[in-house]
Order: C-alpha cells, then structure tokens, then sequence
C-alpha cells in the first residue's frame, strides 16, 4: 500500500511560468476519490503545497509590496498547521518574504510571477518565476556563484556590507543562505528573462 | 525623537534606540535619513541599538542600519533577540568587521 518516498517526491511539480497569466499555477491532478483520500492519509499528512501568482503592474506595486507581509503570516501559519517545527517555519516564511520581495520589486511591468512553496517528505522547497531585464538575472547568476564559492557565507555577507551599491541591498539572497542553510540556485531558462530561483531547506 | 509608520517604530530614549514591529520598507531614504540625524544628535559615545521587539527587517532594512553603524564614529552594542532567527544569524556578521567598535548582546 505505501510507495516509495521516491513516489511522494516525483509527484511534486514545480511550478510552472505562466507568462499569459491565464493557466494554472502548477498542473492539476484529478481531485482524489474517498476511497483514494483514505489510502493515501498518512501518505500525504506531512505534504503541503501552496502557490500563488500576481501581475506586476506600477500601479500595483505599493499594495503588492504590502501583501508581503501577509503572504508570510500565512505561510509561516500554514507551515505550521502542517506539522513543521515552528521555527523552521519562521525561517522559510521569511526567505520566501525576500524572494517576493524580488519579484515584486524587479518584474517587468505587466508581467507575470509565480511563487510555489512545496513541503514533501523532509525538505522545503520554495520556487519563484518572474520575468525582470536581462541584468537583473545575470546579477543574481553572479551573486550565487559568490555565495557558491565562499567557503563560509557571512564572508559574502560581509564583503556586500562593506561595499555597497547605490540603492540596492545586494544582501537578500545572502541573508536567505544564512537563515535557512539550504541550498539557492538559479533554474536555466530558455528565456533570458525569465529568473527562476529555487531554495531547497531542510524540513526539520 | 522617533519615528514611526505603519507596522514600525524607532525611537531614541537617551543612548538607546529602540526599534519593534516589522521593518521592510521598499525604500529606505527616510529612515536614513532620521538614522543620520540621530547620529548627529547622540551625544554619547556609545549607542545600545535594541532590536528585541523587531520581528522582521528586510535585508534592504539590515543594509540601512548597516550603514548607519558603519558610517558612525560611535560604539555600538546591539541587543539580539536569539530566538528570532534572522536577528541570531545575520546580525552578529556587523560585529566581524567593526570587533573593537560593535558589540553584540543577547
């Protein structure tokens, strides 16, 4: 009756960019029968997934920077209420805070971002999709590769403090690595503007 | 002297700045500016920055009193909150470029 976690873990999808902003956030499957719901109840006790997508627009900015906030109380609640220890739920709900805090502040006007946020077996994973200028991905791209290859984050941390950029933190992404200790990467794209970052935590 | 938005205040009580609530702006420029003013104004050596009742600061918040300490002549000793997580892992980093002038306390 139990399948392989391998199984549990497959069947999480990323989410999926949806640049027209008509279509689903991630594919659907059917919705489960009784019969089904009550096989797969201790299967599926832990697994949580919730995902949202918005249209940046200038007008919008000021009220979608504001729903930041509320995004994160509810995750970090719903993190909770799905059995994750509450201070790993903290954790995560605040590096998804910065992650939308990206989307929000560097999507294209009238584009589309996706933010999913997936709990299988003992890991978070937390995905955003958003389409910014070319530079902004390349800023990132490099920003990563930094974080990569510092054997010891808070030396990034420290170095972007003490060199600032004008009118740019530099620092989300660092902060992210530090809080959760999971692992940040930037997801190849076809599409040169598309940024779609990945943050792997441990669940526990 | 103090100042205060939705979601947040900082206040300076003699040496002490005190700052609660959540703090994430998108753009900083007014703190800044009342964060330099401050500077100008403390007239002790030592500034005991309280960060206790702050339950969230962006990163682009944690740049601004960043640069604020840094850009300072005056001692710092920052009170953290360990059970809050970014305050335990991202604000002690401030104490390893500044050791003789900035103190973290728990």
């Amino acid at each position: 009756m139990f399948r392989p976690c391998s199984a549990r873990i497959a069947k999480s999808k990323p989410a999926r960019y949806d640049q027209s902003g008509e279509g689903p956030l991630t594919p659907c499957a059917p919705y489960p029968t009784e019969e089904k719901q009550m096989e797969e109840s201790i299967l599926l006790e832990n697994d949580f997934e919730y995902a949202f997508k918005f249209r940046k627009t200038e007008k919008r900015f000021n009220r979608l920077w504001g729903m930041k906030s509320s995004a994160r109380e509810s995750l970090k609640d719903w993190l909770i209420a799905s059995d994750i220890n509450p201070k790993v739920s903290e954790v995560c709900a605040n590096a998804c805070s910065e992650l939308i805090e990206n989307c929000v502040k560097f999507s294209k006007n009238d584009s589309t971002a996706v933010v999913s946020i997936n709990v299988s077996d003992r890991s978070i994973t937390v995905e955003t999709i958003n389409k910014a200028e070319k530079e902004h991905r390349e800023t990132v791209s490099r920003e990563i590769e930094a974080l990569n290859a510092a054997s010891d984050p808070r030396q990034v941390f420290a170095e972007k403090l003490l060199n600032p950029v004008e009118g740019k933190s530099q620092l989300g992404i660092i902060k992210i690595s530090m809080e959760t200790k999971g692992k940040l990467e930037l997801v190849q794209e076809p599409d040169e503007e598309v940024v779609r970052m990945k943050l792997e935590m441990k669940a526990e | 002297m103090n100042h205060s938005e939705t979601g947040f205040d900082i206040r300076l009580t003699g040496n002490i700045l005190s700052f609660s609530g959540n703090l994430e702006k998108s753009d900083y420029s007014k703190i800044d500016a009342f964060l330099k003013k401050v500077d100008q104004t403390l007239n002790a050596d030592t500034c005991k920055i309280n960060l206790k009742r702050l339950s969230f600061l962006n990163s682009s918040g944690i740049r601004s009193i960043a640069t604020f300490i840094l850009g300072s002549s005056k001692r710092f000793k920052i009170q953290i909150n360990n059970d809050i997580t970014w305050q335990s892992e991202s604000i002690p980093t401030l104490a390893y470029l500044r050791p003789d002038r900035i103190e973290i306390m728990s």
